[in-house]
């Protein structure tokens, strides 16, 4: 039987169940705070590949928006993380990760010149593509795939942090902003399907892009995994 | 000797006043009353080649920034003319562009539709890839493309509304951008000093600012012969 949005966001609610991403050891981790600080500066390091490169990412998905009422979503997305402005009290993004990397100890001209791993390097390359291609591949990556996963998490990421290696609220706050500012992406996953999936082909692409973006993101924390091993 | 910053600056300078908007019969005309209604609709149609696709433009500097100062303040621009929050009482810039051709009897749809010259997509393929790196990007959008908009969009708008009788709503995209785009010449400094610090850096500004404001009077150039077909 053919696809509808609700099958459709049936099938993805499953994918990101199926995938369990906070067994992983590398997010079991930081979610139970049992990784040590060498491991932790390595995550931290390599995680960047995200935060300090978004741009290259939503800045894509805006210029390919081929529709102003979206366009005026993701703007806000661009302004939220270039300024702060909206959600972060006036810090921008990539200096709540900054912040959070100080608090570890990694300064930031560290943080800027990080040898990423080959995941990382590949999932930037994968996002960034992902982004430019048509609308609905590139939202269907970002917000139903990629932001999917994290919320609901994060806010105990914080508290490990500041509990086991006494950073503050401000070096937190990268984790305590994300964990509410990428939720409840549901309704746009419906809002994205009605508008944008108009048949069966569209749906099976929108499938065919989380699953991929899923695995994309667990060869990153594989990777990322491998070279935080290897710091301990 | 090698360039100084006032050198590139004093340089772009004299390339505006050797090519000034008004000094084209294009822009003139707006200015002065002397297209007829018809004209002043394909003009309005041809000039959203600009408005209605303006995201390719500061979007692809918002993607291609590699500093994060910079990247707040093009931020604000893509916000601004996504959501018009800061700027333009909460009306995004494309609806400010539909506005004044509502003004003008022009529907959403034609807007929407409209078939554009060579010379207008000529430009958006040129301002899309310019806008793909930071530098020439800059100065082909802060240093060339917007240099020449304060004080002539006002005239217009006041002419808009003496000539077809146009108000409010209708003359907002005008007045709103008389101010936003002003004093891109302190941006211009900073993006020097930042960005341009050998000679082939500043070489490549004032290049690209030349060609940017070429590649422009080739739109209106080529917008214009057609608008003097409509009579």
């Amino acid at each position: 039987m053919g696809l509808d949005v609700d099958k459709t966001l049936a099938r993805i609610d499953e994918m990101h169940a199926a995938n369990k991403f906070w067994e992983q050891p590398m997010w079991q981790g930081l979610i139970q705070g049992t990784l040590p600080l060498p491991m932790l500066k390595e995550f931290a390091r390599q995680h960047g590949i995200i935060p300090l490169h978004n741009h290259n990412y939503h800045g894509r998905l805006y210029v390919h928006c081929p529709d102003p009422k979206w366009r005026e979503m993701i703007a806000e997305v661009v302004y939220e993380e270039g300024t702060g402005r909206l959600y972060a009290n006036g810090v921008a993004h990539n200096e709540l990760y900054y912040n959070f990397g100080e608090g570890l100890g990694i300064d930031r001209e560290e943080m800027k010149n990080v040898r990423y791993c080959p995941g990382a390097i590949a999932f930037k390359a994968y996002f960034s593509s992902m982004c430019e291609k048509t609308f609905l591949e590139g939202v269907s990556s970002h917000m139903l795939a990629g932001e999917a996963q994290g919320p609901g998490y994060f806010g105990s990421i914080a508290q490990h942090l500041k509990d086991k290696f006494g950073l503050n609220d401000e070096q937190v706050a990268f984790w305590t902003v994300h964990d509410v500012a990428d939720e409840d992406h549901s309704g746009i996953g419906r809002e994205l399907l009605d508008e944008f999936a108009h048949d069966e082909a569209d749906f099976q692409l929108v499938l065919k892009v989380v699953r991929e973006t899923i695995d994309m993101m667990n060869l990153l924390t594989a990777d990322t995994w491998r070279v935080m091993r290897e710091a301990a | 000797m090698a360039m100084t910053t006032n050198d590139v600056l004093e340089e772009i300078n004299a390339i505006h006043k050797a090519h000034p908007n008004y000094g084209h019969p294009l822009w003139k005309g707006m200015v002065e009353g002397t297209h007829n209604l018809e004209q002043v609709r394909y003009f309005c149609k041809q000039h959203s080649i600009i408005t209605l696709h303006n995201h390719n433009y500061h979007g692809r500097l918002y993607v291609a920034c590699p500093d994060a100062g910079w990247r707040e303040r093009i931020a604000e621009v893509s916000y601004e003319e996504a959501t018009g929050r800061l700027f333009a009482n909460g009306v995004s810039h494309h609806k400010l562009y539909l506005n004044y051709a509502k003004g003008l009897g022009l529907s959403k749809d034609e807007m929407y539709d409209a078939d554009y010259c060579a010379g207008a997509l000529a430009f958006k393929a040129y301002f899309s890839d310019a806008c793909s790196r930071f530098v020439e990007g800059v100065s082909a959008h802060m240093l060339a493309g917007e240099a020449q908009i304060p004080g002539l969009y006002k005239r217009i708008a006041d002419n808009l509304k003496v000539q077809f009788g146009l108000e409010g709503e209708a003359l907002d995209y005008w007045y709103v951008h008389d101010t936003a785009d002003e004093d891109h010449s302190g941006a211009g400094r900073e993006l020097l000093d930042q960005f341009a610090q050998t000679d082939a850096d500043r070489a490549l500004v004032i290049h690209t600012v030349r060609k940017t404001v070429e590649v422009m009077f080739v739109m209106y150039d080529d917008v214009w012969n057609h608008m003097k077909t409509l009579h």
